[in-house]
């Protein structure tokens, strides 16, 4: 190994000088509709990052995350509205979307397992419900009649300046999360989604974090939420909607949630696909449907473990028994981990980083 | 519709569900999937004519067992898979089922609204006292009563029945005692989509059918199973009729609570006693 | 610094078996106590139930004087209860340096720190010190799955000491070791004992490390406690030689 220069630094390095480059150059690049799109890219790597906090992180199978969200575009669309400036509406949305989550699992305190599950299920769908029959929500079609004129004093009016500021907000937020993964509660979640009750006898509060964490969440959510109003220019029930909730799942599951970047990854693949889908077909949710069946039986780590994959692959065809034996630390951690029964974990071990 | 029938219906769904989940201890999110199924095949095979209502009952058994046949497929090339995930990932796994099924629903019949008209003979209500009655919740009465009835009947004197609840109880054990559990598995499963599909084809008069409706009935259908108690054919009963009245009165004086009558029965079990009203204490598996 | 421990006229039932029945112990500060029986006599459930993992129906459990009864587990680790299970239980897919600083974390109180990782470097030196201690050292960034056995028992007495316990909960901390693990495992629970000054109560089937260790020895059968005392004196007792040959299983 060079020191500091392994390859897989080299390669993160080269990874993220070319994102610097291509958020810089999109607006000269391509024509205000396609800026859109992209616009909703880096919305959903912030939701999927955030979501993966509970999922890939603290183990914690979390199907209402939608509902945060939207908890957040909506407070971004009613203060918008009413003419706040765009950063202590945003900032808005995280406190309401953390408070929301956070009240969630306190509610929630006593259940586990598949009931848990079902409850944020419900959760989202009780936002839903109440966004849809309220009048001051605006009912079905959702509010509209606001917008981003300027940031901070920035004028962004125009679409590039806003996908900078966009892009910008989603930075920070995945700093956030990754600050968090790094923190002592980072370790702390591992633990309790590796072993909760040997966590209890560690002397933490295990429930306690699970409140934390699902505040942590939401505040992610609800950021994205409204960046997503200020993108869209309307936010309607839908947004809350389970099915929604779906997404930023496949998304981690895609990219691989045992890494950081993983729902990233998985982010901007899956709104590119479901974009591409969309224009072809409109029943594309048979082809999400089928992309996910695969992808929890083949890849369940996420495409990002496709170089461990390869690897094992490799040395499996060479014969090599003892390299075979030797693998690689994670894959047998994997495998271990796998072949003890948890319920709360999803697939998906292995980086210790 | 009265909310009895819609108790009804919803009953005829969960119970399908509810013996999944006890027996096979899975989620089945494609479940939802089979109740669309069942209402698009009694759809076509009625080609939207009002039937006379012995035709009717007849068709809605054969789109029933239509579901059922696909369902037995779908659970051979593509459930088996998941059986030996990790829960949450199966959840996901049933999940993308849902999906699957909804799509090859709108790719055969897209998206526009069909409607399947109730048999004929029925036609208008009946009045008792100051309520009106539609003629077809009664219709759907009967048949609630027969499900349940059957299933009962089914559950506890026949073998077949008889090895469901003991696998449903005690998975391991019956397998000491020479169960076949993979085949009490495929039993539990045909039974719970013939059901789905059933409850789809029954429901497809009383609804605009579109392929969203897959999603609409599976909440139901959770929360039903969730205050019934996980494997608890009476406690599907008790907690449809029971939300079923709860959504109807609340449609109609407090409309724009009407949702709640789903979430708030559901969360107020969670909280106070989560394995349902009539459910196994071992039903859920603690964790900490 | 060691505590007391003691349980008073606790009673637990699960469903119709009665798994503890009157059950009254008294364990002084700094004491090695042992506590034996047949199978299903009632050892796990009452480690069980003096660790809080559930509630008793009926009785006290005091720590150091203080009364616990009601305090939940991860209440009763803060207060100085350390367990370590039959089955080493680590966390897997953490490395070995992680499980201990995982415990040191928690001792200090950091664990709920989201915004910075600050805690976790700082943890480091005293992380090193619990692994030179247990002889882990070279191990440090090893997977936890990929130890033997025996290292996995010695993280995970890292661990629980990482946590500065006033009394160790040991459930058959010997379990299926060879005579030479067995030997070591015994002369380092005597080390632990002496150098950071715990109070130790253990589960033990082998006759041998019981009576090696323990100053005290309790022997439980069918949830009730038979008999207390010095182990000479114990060992004597007919009615315990009864228990052993006569029904109940042996090891």
């Amino acid at each position: 190994m060079t020191g500091f220069l392994t390859l897989r630094r080299v390669a993160g390095l080269l990874v993220a000088v070319l994102v610097v480059l291509f958020v810089l150059a999109l607006p000269f690049m391509v024509a205000s509709g396609d800026i859109f799109f992209w616009d909703t890219v880096a919305v959903a790597v912030l939701f999927a990052t955030s979501t993966n906090l509970l999922f890939g992180q603290a183990g914690i199978p979390s199907f209402g995350q939608a509902g945060f969200y939207a908890a957040g575009a909506y407070t971004a669309a009613l203060a918008a509205q009413r003419g706040w400036p765009v950063l202590a509406v945003l900032v808005l949305a995280i406190v309401i979307a953390a408070a929301l989550s956070a009240i969630a699992a306190l509610v929630a305190w006593r259940i586990t397992g598949l009931a848990f599950s079902m409850f944020t299920l419900a959760v989202a769908q009780s936002l839903y419900s109440f966004a849809l029959k309220n009048g001051t929500l605006g009912g079905y079609n959702g509010l509209t009649g606001f917008s981003a004129t300027s940031v901070a004093g920035v004028d962004v009016t125009d679409p590039g300046f806003l996908w900078y500021v966009v892009v910008i907000i989603v930075a920070l937020g995945c700093f956030g999360f990754w600050v968090i993964s790094r923190s002592s509660f980072g370790l702390t979640m591992r633990a309790i989604r590796e072993d909760p009750v040997r966590s209890l006898f560690l002397g933490v509060n295990v429930r306690g974090y699970r409140v934390l964490a699902f505040a942590l969440a939401g505040a992610g959510a609800g950021l994205a939420g409204a960046l997503s109003a200020y993108v869209n220019l309307v936010v309607t029930p839908d947004t809350a909607y389970w099915t929604a909730s779906a997404e930023p799942i496949i998304m981690l599951l895609l990219g691989g949630m045992s890494f950081f970047f993983g729902p990233a990854v998985g982010a901007v693949l899956l709104t590119a696909l479901m974009h591409k889908l969309m224009n072809m077909t409109h029943a594309y949710v048979l082809y999400v449907g089928i992309l996910l069946y695969l992808i929890l039986l083949f890849l369940p780590r996420g495409v990002l473990s496709l170089s461990e994959v390869a690897r094992a692959f490799r040395r499996r065809l060479s014969g090599d028994a003892q390299a075979v034996a030797a693998g690689t630390a994670g894959e047998r951690a994997a495998d271990a981990a796998d072949a003890t029964e948890q319920e709360t974990s999803i697939v998906g071990r292995g980086r210790t980083q | 519709m009265t909310g009895l029938a819609m108790g009804v219906l919803i009953f005829v769904v969960s119970s399908g569900l509810t013996l999944v989940l006890g027996v096979l201890r899975v989620a089945n999110f494609a479940h939802g999937g089979f109740f669309l199924v069942g209402a698009y095949a009694s759809y076509q095979i009625q080609q939207h004519h009002a039937q006379s209502l012995p035709v009717f009952i007849a068709l809605v058994i054969v789109a029933g067992l239509i579901t059922a046949v696909i369902g037995i497929a779908t659970e051979r090339l593509l459930f088996r898979q998941l059986y030996d995930l990790p829960e949450a990932t199966m959840l996901l796994g049933t999940y993308a089922l849902l999906l699957i099924l909804q799509g090859a629903v709108q790719q055969i019949w897209g998206f526009n609204q069909k409607s399947q008209p109730e048999p004929k003979v029925l036609g208008s209500s009946v009045h008792l006292g100051s309520v009106e009655i539609p003629r077809y919740d009664i219709l759907l009465f009967v048949v609630g009563v027969v499900v349940f009835l059957a299933l009962w009947y089914t559950t506890k004197r026949t073998a077949v029945g008889r090895q469901i609840s003991a696998v449903a109880e005690d998975r391991y054990m019956s397998s000491l005692l020479g169960i076949r559990v993979t085949g009490v598995y495929a039993a539990t499963f045909t039974i719970g989509v013939f059901l789905a599909g059933l409850g789809g084809a029954l429901a497809g008069p009383t609804l605009s059918m579109t392929p969203d409706i897959a999603l609409t009935y599976i909440l139901d259908a959770f929360a039903v199973v969730i205050v019934g108690g996980f494997g608890s054919i009476t406690g599907s009963l008790v907690a449809s009729l029971v939300i079923g009245l709860l959504g109807s009165y609340l449609a109609v004086y407090v409309p724009s609570l009407a949702d709640f009558a789903l979430y708030m029965p559901m969360i107020v079990i969670l909280v106070l006693r989560p394995r349902g009203l009539f459910g196994a204490a071992s039903g859920v598996r603690a964790a900490v | 610094m060691s505590a007391s421990l003691s349980i008073r006229g606790g009673v637990k039932q699960f469903g119709g078996n009665t798994a503890l029945s009157d059950v009254s112990l008294e364990v002084a500060a700094g004491e090695i106590h042992a506590v034996i029986g047949p199978n299903g006599a009632g050892k796990s459930t009452l480690f069980s139930a003096l660790a809080g993992e559930f509630k008793l129906d009926r009785g006290s459990v005091h720590l150091g004087g203080k009364d616990i009864t009601r305090h939940s587990a991860h209440r009763r680790v803060r207060l100085g209860i350390g367990r370590a299970f039959q089955v080493a239980s680590v966390f897997p897919a953490m490395t070995v340096a992680q499980n201990v600083a995982a415990g040191v974390l928690s001792e200090r109180r950091r664990t709920h720190i989201f915004w910075s990782s600050r805690a976790l470097r700082r943890a480091r030196p005293e992380v090193e010190r619990l692994l030179e201690e247990m002889r882990l050292a070279p191990f440090a960034d090893r997977l936890a799955s990929d130890l033997s056995q025996g290292d996995r028992k010695r993280l995970e007495i890292a661990v629980v000491l990482a946590l500065k316990p006033a009394v160790l909960l040991l459930d058959e901390p010997t379990a299926g070791m060879s005579p030479e693990e067995t030997e070591a495992t015994t002369r380092l629970v005597r080390e632990l004992w002496r150098e950071n000054g715990l109070t130790v109560l253990l589960t033990e089937h082998d006759m041998a490390v019981v009576f090696g260790l323990a100053q005290k020895l309790t022997v439980l059968h069918r949830g009730q406690v038979l008999a207390t005392g010095e182990p000479e004196e114990v060992r004597g007792r007919s009615d315990v030689a009864e228990v052993y040959l006569g029904g109940g299983e042996e090891s």
